[in-house]
């Protein structure tokens, strides 16, 4: 009599484990199918943003940016006339960056591969080695940004650069212009620094300054030796006006933050590093031997 | 049931047993989440929404529930109503739930939940147990609006990102003597000053009450 | 064991245990200890269950994520011929780990009260009170997000777990002391250890900047010579 009891318990508690399990994973499911469109636009606009944000196509306050004015799109960017200009939808943005943004790989002699003829797969790329940056690879991540008008001249490119803050590791974008040099814009999307002090690297006021600067190091004279300069746009530990004046240094230099000592050096370190290693595709860049298909 | 001691259900919970003021549960995630008041008010909503439905549905099935299982239905039952807030966030409050990150799953460890469906779920019909679940929470949102309100305006000067410290009185080349943000607010240690500091001046209020 | 080198190993463990401590750094698993009581005895039962848990399970879940919930982590099921091509579980990531940690905390009480029951009456009771702590649960998913191969998530969640107990003495030792000192009556008990709690956080704080733990890389593309200029 008690065994019947018991088994009848047991068996109570399996079919409500069951019920419960099955109830529990049915509504998930339900949802997470519902939902994985969202999540992945979610995702690639996020993505797409800092892109567009380094590569100076998309402003902080969220417009679009044609040859430094505000522009509006219309199936292509259009400078806006007026006071008032609308603000970048979202599937604008996805639009403009499907358009204009495409991931290509760089080999170690400076040349541009795309993902079909290497034969890789961008998700797995991107999977496999996210974490640990992509300049240390014989194959390197690069996106290339086609011009507003099709043109067989890129209009410029964006460079994955990572490195290690003080906490943990720190990802950003670096857009530079098609001459291989000049600066489009730089943001930090994944860090975390101190807030308030490393965590300044960012906002967009700190940020800003990386506008027209210039990543190959001129030298004193002014001249730019593209094979030997040191490669990078440094962080110095007051203001650039204090330390470098009028010295040609300055358009490779940027304020630094105060009390985020060990987040400059390492932003400076993570420039270094990671744009070295694309040193021959930019002086391809440089030498305008760089095209694409349009 | 009376409208009244439904309500005291809830209203009970914000002050006189406020969860993290007088029980001490939910502290986990109240310290980390709290550095922006947007941040706060995320985690404050998340919360309630999960407390309230937990709550809801383990009393729901109390009456099915087998003894040996128990603990481990109501997580699950929790975990359910986690894991929906967490792809929500991911769907449509992308940059938000990575400011999260973890702390939207640790909610399902969180004392204040389970310590709800312990004390009230379990025993209770429904409707109360709902609404103890909500004003738990919002208690515990209540504490986390406060903290994050200090922190984000001390810390930051910005409320909800809107600037609200002027800019002109800060600090500058020109007068090196203005106004600095507090870079200990900015920090996590501060919650716990601000979190001690609330319960020192709960504590001789409702003192003062009693007497 | 990836790119991790023996001394990032030792670096991770550093790391885990001082700079980013799971509880005075990241402030998970703090409930359970608070409420209960301030004597070290206790603190040592809760840390030794705490980091039996936490190492066993952040290893379960490791197989968990890599091989059911991850993304495509059911490749290993092309092996039976089952396509899962766009097949993602992510979204029962939370339910499975809670899970797994219930389960097994579950399994080592029934196993503890049997075979050493000595050790139950030392740790047994605490068992069922951690299933619900935060830092185990935590420990997993930082793990998780951080994608550690296997021996260095190993390492990882133990040192976490490490770390949590020598948190929770340093914190049981200060509160004894602390019965018997002057402190006003508002801020006695809780609102006394909260404040104690943020200034040993705040100093451990200052243990950052240890470097152990970094993954170095070869560079494919050799550095050239590069002329210091300030």
């Amino acid at each position: 009599m008690v065994d019947q009891k018991q088994s009848f318990s047991n068996f109570r508690t399996i079919s409500f484990v069951i019920i419960i399990c099955t109830v529990c994973a049915l509504t998930l499911s339900i949802l997470a199918e519902f939902l994985k469109k969202p999540q992945q636009d979610a995702k690639e606009l996020y993505r797409s943003k800092q892109l567009l944000l380094a590569a100076n196509i998309l402003d902080y306050t969220g417009h679009f940016v044609l040859d430094g004015k505000i522009a509006t799109y219309n199936g292509y960017l259009t400078p806006y006339i007026g006071s008032s200009p609308p603000l970048a939808k979202t599937i604008e943005i996805l639009e403009v960056f499907e358009q204009r943004v495409e991931a290509r790989l760089v080999d170690d002699a400076g040349n541009l591969i795309t993902f079909k003829e290497a034969g890789i797969r961008l998700e797995d790329y991107l999977r496999d080695h996210s974490k640990l940056g992509f300049s240390h690879l014989p194959l390197k991540l690069i996106y290339v940004v086609k011009s507003n008008t099709p043109s067989k001249t890129p209009y410029g490119y964006v460079i994955p650069v990572n490195g290690y803050g003080l906490w943990d590791a720190i990802y950003g974008y670096l857009g530079v212009s098609h001459n291989g040099d000049t600066v489009l814009g730089m943001t930090w999307y994944d860090q975390k620094e101190t807030p308030g002090l490393g965590g300044e690297i960012s906002l967009p006021d700190w940020q800003k300054q990386f506008f027209g600067k210039v990543i190959f190091q001129k030298a004193l004279s002014g001249q730019t030796n593209f094979e030997r300069a040191p490669l990078g746009i440094k962080v110095v530990k007051t203001t650039v006006k204090e330390t470098y004046g009028n010295s040609p240094l300055a358009n490779s230099a940027v304020d630094g933050i105060a009390g985020a000592s060990i987040t400059v050096s390492s932003v400076n370190e993570a420039l270094r590093a990671s744009l070295n290693p694309y040193r021959p595709f930019l002086i391809k860049a440089h030498q305008n031997e760089v095209t694409i298909d349009d | 049931m009376t409208k009244l001691s439904l309500k005291k259900n809830f209203s009970d919970q914000i002050w006189n047993n406020n969860q993290i003021l007088v029980a001490i549960l939910g502290i986990c995630s109240a310290l980390a989440v709290t550095i922006k008041l947007s941040v706060a008010v995320t985690m404050g909503i998340s919360v309630i929404f999960v407390t309230g439905f937990a709550s809801l549905f383990v009393s729901l099935i109390r009456r099915w529930t087998p003894p040996s299982v128990r603990m481990i239905a109501q997580l699950t039952i929790i975990s359910l109503f986690v894991i929906i807030v967490d792809q929500v966030l991911k769907a449509y409050f992308y940059e938000m739930s990575l400011t999260l990150s973890v702390f939207v799953g640790l909610i399902i460890t969180n004392c204040l939940v389970m310590g709800r469906a312990e004390a009230m779920a379990k025993n209770n019909p429904p409707l109360p147990a709902f609404l103890d679940g909500l004003g738990a929470a919002s208690g515990y949102a209540l504490v986390l609006l406060v903290v994050g309100f200090i922190r984000e305006l001390f810390g930051f000067g910005t409320l909800f990102d809107f600037q609200v410290i002027p800019l002109s009185w800060y600090a500058s080349p020109e007068h090196p003597d203005g106004y600095v943000n507090s870079n200990l607010m900015a920090l996590a240690p501060s919650a716990f000053f601000i979190i001690g500091a609330i319960i020192w001046i709960r504590n001789i209020i409702a003192k003062e009450e009693g007497n | 064991m990836g790119p991790y080198s023996i001394l990032n190993l030792l670096g991770l463990s550093i790391q885990s245990i001082f700079i980013q401590n799971i509880l005075l750094f990241n402030f998970l698993g703090m409930c359970s200890y608070l409420a209960c009581s301030t004597k070290i005895k206790t603190a040592h039962g809760l840390g030794m269950a705490v980091c039996l848990v936490m190492t066993i399970s952040g290893m379960l879940n490791w197989l968990v994520h890599n091989y059911i919930t991850g993304e495509s982590a059911l490749r290993w099921l092309k092996i039976f011929g089952i396509q899962t091509e766009g097949i993602n579980l992510g979204f029962l990531e939370f339910l499975m780990y809670i899970s797994v940690i219930a389960a097994f905390v579950q399994i080592l009480e029934i196993v503890i009260d049997k075979y050493a029951p000595a050790l139950y009456r030392a740790l047994g009771m605490y068992l069922p009170l951690i299933t619900v702590n935060c830092a185990i649960l935590g420990a997993s998913l930082f793990a998780t997000v951080r994608t550690y191969p296997f021996i260095p998530n190993a390492v990882y969640v133990f040192s976490a777990g490490i770390g949590w107990w020598i948190a929770i003495l340093l914190i049981a030792a200060i509160r004894e002391k602390l019965t018997y000192s002057n402190i006003p009556k508002g801020l006695k008990g809780m609102g006394i250890t909260f404040i104690t709690t943020g200034l040993i956080s705040l100093a451990f704080m200052g243990f950052a900047g240890i470097t152990l733990d970094r993954v170095t890389q070869e560079d494919t593309y050799p550095l050239l010579v590069q002329e210091d200029s300030n």
